[in-house]
């Protein structure tokens, strides 16, 4: 996830940021608990939210 | 993947562009606009309703527009003596007034006459259902305009300005009264194949972009691109997607307090959400009863497209959508008329215009019926016309070339007083001649409609306040109930 933010947003989440996505991330796994992948897709959900994100789509 | 953060990796602009994210999609201009109407920041988002200048005669706009441009004296504008003198030298005649050469010579109506209604209106044969309307309608027999080509004449009947960068005048009525639906865009295009000029016709030029059209083509299955979430997500992932959104841009704009675009797209989201209900439900006509879906030609082929646009505009408008135009779509046109611009009759005035009027005929009326019957007409501004008008010499032997300086719009309902008669033509309905009207003064006399004063409804851009009428337009008062 850290890794995801230097990527798109070239910097490291705040650990409050980084509570949110973990807690994110678990609730869309939670979401699809009859299907294997359920992790794989909730990550691709956070990637999804990060490049529809504010900060991501403007330059300061 | 490499880690690096170097030059493989896309500019954000370039993802941008071809990622999507529905960012392309017609309905991003609507979108954009709207958000914020939920929110606490109404007050500062640009599509709140607001007040127009004096109380207003009429809610909403449908305007039928008839691409292509109809023949004034095939139409609704009776000429006589041109009956009497087919194939005869046109008197002041300019074969160079349309788009090719004509022939100088007087051509005929193929069609008859009759009059209708107890305003007497005289209508060709071809509107049998129009005709029935006859004492709601104000006729200008007088329009006129300056290009004799579509794509400038079709920017000037919807900017008044025959070059692209204008604002349409749907956009300046949005940017005037706001959005009465947070579930749907305030202007809505309908069009089959684009009209000849494309996206800028319905431009919001130098408005701010949230006060373009969201323009569509209700043939598709999903009219509004990108709408629908991918089947692979369900609502609840969807909501808890979007609440995590809303979460990272907040934080991302307490920072920055003064950007005005970022709460808009905050709120975009939020609209697209909604309208994932709201847009299928609206253009849903299987969800009228057999009888209206015939009763607009639905089932009948010819008809079928212009009228599921003339229905899908009267649900849109009973949505509180603010101005819808209509590109009337006609699927074949013989005769000269193509896809983009079916009325422009070249080769065979009989075989285009009848096929045309099959067309939009019925729908039209049925529209007007059906206005009538919901108590919606009188608060509906229906604006039905071309770009120009048609020569009343032949080109060919039995077609018509563009001609810009006469040409008949009609409009009906919202605070139109019916039954009247505006403005003349010549004796061969070549010129107008009398109280004359041009792009300005049509669209100065429906912003007083809708309760502008067209001079001062304002913007300013480049250091100067521009308005939809420049520096000209008289309201035509003689229309007005």
């Amino acid at each position: 996830m850290i890794l995801a933010y230097r990527l798109a947003l070239a910097r490291t989440p705040d650990s409050s940021e980084l509570e949110g996505i973990l807690d994110f991330i678990q609730r869309q796994t939670d979401s699809r608990k009859d299907q294997s992948n359920a992790q794989e897709l909730a990550i691709r959900d956070f990637c999804q939210l990060l490049f529809c994100s504010n900060e991501f789509v403007y330059v300061d | 993947m490499n880690h690096q953060l170097g030059s493989h990796i896309a500019s954000r602009r370039h993802f941008l562009e071809s990622a999507g994210m529905g960012f392309g999609s017609v309905a991003l201009a609507g979108l954009l606009h709207s958000e914020g109407l939920l929110g606490s920041e109404s007050s500062t988002n640009p599509l709140s309703p607001t007040q127009s200048h004096f109380p207003p005669s009429a809610k909403s706009v449908i305007w039928l527009f008839q691409t292509g441009s109809p023949s004034q004296v095939d139409t609704f504008d009776y000429k006589p003596e041109l009956q009497k003198r087919n194939g005869q030298s046109l008197a002041g005649a300019d074969p160079k007034t349309g788009f090719f050469t004509t022939s100088g010579k007087c051509l005929k109506s193929p069609f008859r006459f009759n009059q209708h209604g107890e305003s007497g209106a005289w209508i060709s044969e071809i509107f049998p259902n129009i005709s029935r309307h006859a004492d709601d309608i104000a006729f200008i027999y007088s329009c006129f305009s300056r290009s004799n080509n579509h794509t400038p004449a079709i920017l000037e009947l919807n900017s008044g300005f025959i070059r692209q960068g204008f604002p349409s005048l749907g956009s300046w009525l949005t940017y005037g009264l706001g959005s009465e639906n947070t579930n749907l865009p305030a202007y809505v295009v309908m069009h089959g194949k684009k009209p000849r000029g494309g996206d800028p016709v319905w431009s919001s030029g130098f408005l701010p972009s949230v006060y373009q059209a969201t323009a569509l083509d209700p043939r598709q299955p999903k009219p509004i691109a990108n709408l629908q979430r991918s089947g692979e997500l369900t609502d609840p992932q969807q909501r808890s997607l979007l609440d995590a959104l809303r979460a990272a841009n907040n934080k991302h704009a307490s920072t920055r307090p003064f950007d005005r675009d970022l709460s808009a797209r905050l709120e975009s989201f939020e609209l697209a959400y909604r309208m994932q209900v709201a847009a299928p439900e609206a253009f849903d006509v299987a969800r009228e009863t057999k009888q209206t879906q015939e009763a607009y030609g639905l089932n009948r082929k010819e008809s079928q497209d212009y009228g599921r646009q003339c229905l899908i505009a009267r649900r849109l408008i009973e949505r509180g959508v603010r101005f819808v135009q209509v590109f009337a779509d006609v699927a074949k046109t013989p005769g000269g008329g193509v896809n983009d611009v079916p009325w422009d009759a070249h080769s065979d005035i009989s075989a285009n215009h009848g096929m045309c009027a099959r067309s939009v005929d019925q729908p039209t009326g049925a529209l007007l019926d059906d206005l009538k019957q919901r108590g919606l007409l009188d608060d509906t501004l229906i604006i039905y016309g071309g770009e120009f008008g048609r020569t009343s010499d032949s080109q060919g032997a039995k077609g018509r070339d563009h001609n810009p300086n006469a040409f008949t719009t009609w409009m009906a309902g919202g605070g139109i007083k019916g039954g009247t008669q505006y403005g003349a033509s010549d004796a061969f309905g070549y010129k107008a001649v009398e109280n004359r009207v041009n792009s300005h003064d049509l669209h100065a006399t429906i912003l007083k409609l809708m309760g502008f004063d067209h001079k001062k409804l304002t913007y300013r851009f480049n250091g100067r306040d521009f308005r939809l009428t420049d520096v000209a337009g008289d309201v035509i008062e003689e229309l007005i109930a």
